[in-house]
């Protein structure tokens, strides 16, 4: 047996197959038995572990309802902006929702400025698509009165800052911001709409999503990727769950969404477990929101 | 309030609270130049980009880039210019990208301060520190730091970008109508508060390298 050692930047693949044990006999001599035995990641984890979870709601004013929320180091803050409009033609009854994910150049090194990427854009319409396709909003209760005026809720993601797994960030930080939104009372009896800005309610939120993502790297299945083992992975898992929050104690048992893409192609079985393990995470997550917005019971 | 050091990506950042306003900073440089053809051969570029959230005005904003962000982009970058020693580091450019989370009032004079300590937490070696502050006219009186509301009802609005310890200007922009006294008299309080302002800039410094829960 001889030691080889991957410089990190030269041999990324080599470098992260070297901590979780890996199928190749020649990797297996080149580091010390103990990360064989674990087979932890670069930065300490088991592929089943996630990075600490911090959120913090209502934070910006000029927002009808925001929050900012850490995964490791990815940084992703949302805003959520009601304004008045005509609903619809299609829906007429309605309010709806404008979704749109934002990955400035600050986020990352690998970000130019310019027009959104596909990247941007693709998690722009999975949230939106979710949003509306699980009735996470209530778009029947943000109609205003009786004379064609409605909300149209904007929902605003931007990633302060890329480390891995922004799109768990990005749902995450839309819940609770979903939650923290209050609209101001309007009052149409008067025959042109009358805002009182003081005078506020919640959203009616039947249920929110929570996106599991894990990345798979040669026959690993890594939960919450953080950003080189992202990029090194050439499949992705996400698994939306959608928790019912009010009561105080979390239901997080619904699916709302499954994406598998890239290989290596998984088991049925293997699909299920991940479901399985997205919906104790997801309780997780729920709890953590709850606490953070008073609304735990103990 | 500014902490540095906030972001893991950016080489360097600052975050900053100056009054309502909320804006994050990360500078990342020296780095390569894309595309080739921008890269100056005896010296580095200053790119810089103020980009703010649409949530952080009262009138939801939309994301792209409007005519007041590039003019502000073009400021702050020919304000940090005099301070940041380019000509050390041919051929890379070093980017500067401000986002506002929240604004009201004063946001670019804000945004450079958090640039500022964003670029000396990336290590990037700057002749002096850029503080800046904005002066204005209320109601027929100086006054240092105009708001939102202020800006709104006022008579001038003068932000003012200052190097302390050279004791230059670097940006200064006037809007609204004064006399030659009254100019000289926000000048000189503008100066003030800027120097104000870099004492907080030492402060986050400070506590990002000697402070107790240095990371």
């Amino acid at each position: 047996p001889y030691l080889s050692f991957f410089a990190r930047a030269l041999q990324p693949a080599e470098y992260l197959a070297t901590f979780l044990v890996s199928p190749n006999p020649l990797l297996l001599f080149s580091v010390g038995s103990f990360v064989q035995e674990h087979g932890l990641r670069p930065d300490g984890r088991k592929a089943d572990e996630a990075r600490p979870v911090t959120v913090n709601t209502g934070s910006v004013s000029t927002a009808d309802g925001s929050a900012l929320v850490r995964m490791g180091g990815t940084l992703v803050t949302c805003g959520v902006k009601a304004e008045l409009s005509n609903p619809p033609v299609e829906s007429g009854d309605c309010g709806y929702l404008v979704c749109n994910v934002d990955l400035p150049p600050l986020c990352s090194p690998r970000v130019t400025p310019g027009p959104p990427t596909p990247r941007g854009q693709s998690l722009s319409q999975h949230l939106q698509d979710t949003l509306i396709s699980c009735r996470c909003v209530d778009v029947k209760d943000l109609i205003v009165g009786q004379d064609n005026l409605c909300w149209v809720l904007y929902l605003d993601v931007v990633c302060l800052c890329d480390n891995g797994n922004v799109r768990d960030a990005v749902f995450f930080a839309a819940t609770a911001a979903l939650r923290n939104t209050s609209l101001p009372t309007v009052d149409v009896s008067s025959g042109s709409p009358e805002v009182s800005y003081q005078q506020r309610h919640p959203l009616s939120l039947p249920h929110l999503p929570l996106a599991i993502s894990y990345s798979l790297f040669e026959s690993h299945i890594l939960l919450d990727p953080f950003h080189e083992e992202e990029e090194l992975s050439s499949g992705h898992v996400s698994v939306v769950v959608l928790s019912h929050l009010k009561m105080g104690q979390p239901d997080c048992k619904l699916i709302g969404g499954l994406t598998k893409s890239g290989p290596p192609s998984l088991p049925s079985q293997k699909l299920i477990e991940l479901v399985h393990r997205a919906q104790k995470r997801a309780r997780l997550l729920a709890d953590l929101l709850l606490t953070a917005s008073g609304d735990k019971k103990t | 309030m500014i902490k540095a050091g906030v972001l893991k990506n950016a080489n360097g950042s600052a975050y900053i609270e100056f009054g309502d306003n909320k804006i994050m900073c990360g500078v990342y440089g020296p780095r390569d130049v894309h595309p080739k053809h921008m890269a100056n051969s005896s010296t580095g570029i200053l790119r810089c980009r103020y980009h703010m959230v649409p949530y952080s005005v009262s009138e939801r904003k939309n994301p792209a880039p409007s005519r007041r962000e590039i003019e502000i982009s073009k400021v702050i970058k020919e304000a940090l210019e005099p301070a940041v020693m380019l000509e050390r580091f041919p051929r890379t450019a070093v980017d500067v990208f401000i986002e506002v989370l929240q604004a009201d009032g004063g946001s670019r004079c804000a945004a450079l301060d958090a640039a500022s300590v964003a670029l000396a937490d990336a290590g990037i070696p700057m002749r002096d520190m850029v503080s800046a502050c904005a002066a204005g006219k209320v109601a027929d009186t100086v006054v240092l730091d105009v708001n939102n509301e202020e800006d709104q009802a006022g008579q001038a609005d003068m932000p003012i970008g200052y190097m302390p310890n050279l004791e230059k200007v670097t940006l200064l922009q006037l809007d609204g109508i004064m006399s030659p006294k009254e100019y000289k008299e926000c000048i000189e309080t503008g100066i003030k508060g800027c120097k104000i302002v870099y004492e907080i800039q030492k402060k986050a410094l400070n506590e990002r390298y000697f402070g107790d829960d240095h990371k």
